[in-house]
């Protein structure tokens, strides 16, 4: 993605003062966004550059880079929308960058936002930016939500006692902008820098506040109007909680049903091309390899990416809903005394839950963490969550084995394991990705309940949503034909597949964990996707067809009753339940692997996750079939 | 006046505050916040096991149990 021309080598990019993402020449102005968090910042960002933006990673960091442009009467600008942070004190990776970004000259134009409806505080990094001569102007966003709480702001005395522009706004709205950008372009020209030495500690900062605000803010906010009725519901301890898991499992179904719908048109259009094709391609003679190749292979990959990319829409729109109006810090605040408990913060409590759907969507949903080292871990825990396709196979294998009630004791034990293994998780990757030095405590505003801008925030998922699918579908398309070639029975029955023989080669090995080599290979199959597990077994066991269309058709091979029949024919009670622990704590599917590459910016930290859940994977199944021998 | 500490505070009450544990990332993340010593805090929730909601200069903030008790409080401004 990074297309940066000073450097010789164009993809490795060290990070060398200039735009990054963009070729910068001196004709193109380069303006920067300067924010707390929720100070609209991105908001303003979308708005400004709409789909002319790129998204990288800074050089050797993990913090997001965006960067795009805009035209206003026909001149090119350049938008930079720095890390949001709370100031510019050289604290995180955010902070530096931040600094180091403004101080080396790489903006002409600074624009430092702050929230008018919380202006007393959040001028804090303008009080910061002072002493950086680099000229500026200043947004106060959120004029409406502050208009609404009865805050009168005099922003003509404002811009005199600062002797740079202010421009009031909501950066939700269109007709907002043009006074935005008339004033930037007149900036440029004149090149308005606060006259001002910096100042030295927090004390005299927030004295320069005051002072500045004295005659500007002729009526300010109460207590009332920050702590609001609906606060007083949506956070206490239980009321709070019910509200909170209310909202979490309306878009969990939301989503659920939006991606049901989706998958069915995709599945039946795309079965419809499958045959179409089939035909086609038999008439006039194609390899029989090639047919199943597309037919069987890619045609389904690309239904189960739909259906997965459907539900992890539904669910970033519904997170990034909950952001955008300021409910998400409620949520931070309800559990976090029991999320930090475990090193995170109280918002990872929502990919959790949505990891029981897909754990894709759980991983995105970590977006909403700030510190990339929680975010990670709470990836890397998440993952233990059995997603929507494991859940739709285990009951069956659980119930053709030990019967209703077992079965159901099973499951049971498969959520109670799925707490011991986070706490395990936590255990090994805890103090790497959040060392206990360096976790803060809860210390977070909760900002006023606005309106968002419903346009934009589709706009930006559906963006992200692509980008996750396209990766997603390219990691799979390519896995899955490794497998194909690895399952293709040359000679038509599955004994004569390559998979076969080494299946059958390792059996030794694999019997130490409870698992046959059918139960190995359908353990290596749910790579692909977990929902085919039935279908190999069904396949390995001599229910016919080929082992190709199983791993990738599941839903259409073998019934219920075939399945539990095959199941209790040929796994012991304690090989069963190898197996069950085996899959429920697998690593998740590749695609969802290839979205945790994305979401974390490091394929090692993604490999060590994975490697970590394979090996204790089975390692449990292995400690469960042994157990399993001595009870059973 | 007593001191107490901020997870000891009264909903409802206006303090000062009056001491800060000295840890840097704390003292940083707190002035970014805008509540430093001498800061005006309305203390707006106070209930055990979960964190404690303020109200201080325009802002509605919520500091973590652990973090409160690490902030000290002076006189109480009853008003």
């Amino acid at each position: 993605m990074s297309n940066c021309d000073a450097c010789a080598s164009k993809n490795k990019c060290m990070y060398h003062g200039k735009s990054h993402l963009y070729h910068k020449d001196d004709n193109t102005p380069v303006i920067a966004l300067l924010g707390q968090p929720n100070s609209g910042k991105s908001t303003i960002f979308n708005m400004m550059t709409g789909s002319h933006q790129h998204v990288g990673n800074w050089p050797g960091k993990t913090v997001d880079q965006k960067e795009g442009e805009f035209k206003y009467k026909d001149k090119k600008m350049i938008v930079a929308d720095l890390p949001g942070s709370y100031s510019l004190s050289a604290n995180s990776d955010e902070e530096i960058i931040t600094k180091d970004y403004i101080t080396s000259g790489n903006a002409d134009l600074v624009l430092v936002m702050a929230d008018a409806s919380q202006l007393k505080r959040s001028l804090y990094m303008l009080a910061d930016y002072i002493g950086t001569k680099v000229p500026a102007v200043l947004v106060l966003n959120m004029m409406d939500v502050a208009k609404g709480q009865g805050v009168t702001i005099r922003t003509g005395e404002l811009s005199k006692k600062l002797g740079i522009p202010v421009v009031p706004m909501s950066a939700i709205q269109k007709k907002d902008y043009a006074n935005l950008y008339e004033t930037i372009a007149k900036s440029l020209e004149d090149g308005p820098v606060i006259q001002k030495d910096a100042l030295s500690d927090a004390k005299e900062k927030m004295a320069f506040i005051d002072e500045l605000l004295e005659d500007v803010l002729v009526v300010s906010k109460t207590s009332k109007s920050a702590f609001t009725k609906f606060d007083r519901a949506a956070l206490s301890p239980v009321k709070g909680k019910f509200i909170a898991f209310g909202i979490i499992i309306g878009i969990f179904l939301l989503a659920m049903i939006f991606a049901g719908v989706v998958g069915g048109i995709a599945a039946a259009v795309l079965a419809v091309i499958s045959s179409g094709l089939n035909t086609a391609m038999t008439s006039v003679n194609v390899h029989p390899l090639l047919i199943s190749l597309i037919c069987d292979v890619l045609i389904n990959v690309l239904c189960f990416a739909t259906m997965m990319a459907s539900f992890v829409l539904g669910i970033s729109l519904g997170f990034n809903l909950m952001e955008e109006t300021g409910y998400l810090a409620r949520i931070s605040f309800l559990f976090d005394h029991t999320m930090s408990k475990v090193g995170l913060q109280g918002k990872t409590i929502m990919p959790f839950f949505m990891g029981l759907g897909c754990t894709i969507a759980g991983t995105t949903g970590t977006r909403v963490v700030d510190n990339w080292g929680q975010r990670v871990l709470a990836i890397a825990m998440s993952w233990a969550v059995p997603c929507a396709a494991t859940l739709s196979v285990v009951p069956t294998i659980a119930i053709a084995l030990f019967g209703s009630t077992g079965g159901f004791l099973v499951i049971m034990s498969i959520f109670l394991f799925m707490f011991f293994m986070m706490w395990v998780v936590y255990k090994v990757f805890g103090n790497s990705l959040s060392p206990k030095s360096e976790r803060v405590g809860l210390i977070m505003e909760l900002p006023p309940y606005h309106k968002p801008n419903f346009k934009n925030i589709l706009y930006v998922t559906f963006q992200r949503t692509l980008d996750i699918f396209c990766r997603a579908l390219r990691v799979i398309s390519l896995v899955s034909i490794v497998f194909f070639i690895l399952t293709y029975g040359f000679g038509g029955s599955p004994e004569t597949s390559i998979l076969y023989k080494l299946g059958v080669l390792i059996e030794p090995v694999t019997m130490f964990f409870g698992l046959k080599w059918q139960a190995f290979l359908a353990f290596c199959a749910s790579a692909i996707s977990k929902e085919s597990l039935l279908g190999v077994l069904n396949t390995l066991y001599g229910a016919g067809g080929s082992l190709v269309s199983s791993t990738f058709g599941a839903k259409t091979a073998g019934s219920a009753a075939d399945i539990s029949a095959i199941l209790s024919a040929n796994f012991t009670k304690a090989q069963g339940l190898a197996f069950i622990y085996a899959i429920s704590f697998n690593m998740p599917c590749v695609s969802a692997l290839a979205a945790t590459a994305r979401e974390t910016h490091s394929v090692k930290w993604t490999a060590k996750i994975s490697v970590f859940y394979t090996v204790f994977s089975l390692l449990i199944a292995c400690i469960v079939y042994h157990v399993g021998l001595l009870i059973f | 006046m007593d001191q107490i500490t901020l997870s000891e505070a009264q909903p409802g009450k206006v303090y000062i505050i009056s001491g800060i544990k000295d840890e840097a990332r704390l003292q940083n993340r707190l002035s970014s916040m805008g509540l430093l010593c001498g800061s005006k805090v309305e203390v707006c929730q106070n209930l055990k096991k979960q964190p404690v909601l303020v109200f201080a200069r325009d802002t509605l903030v919520a500091i973590g149990r652990d973090e409160s008790k690490k902030i000290m409080l002076g006189g109480k401004e009853n008003e």
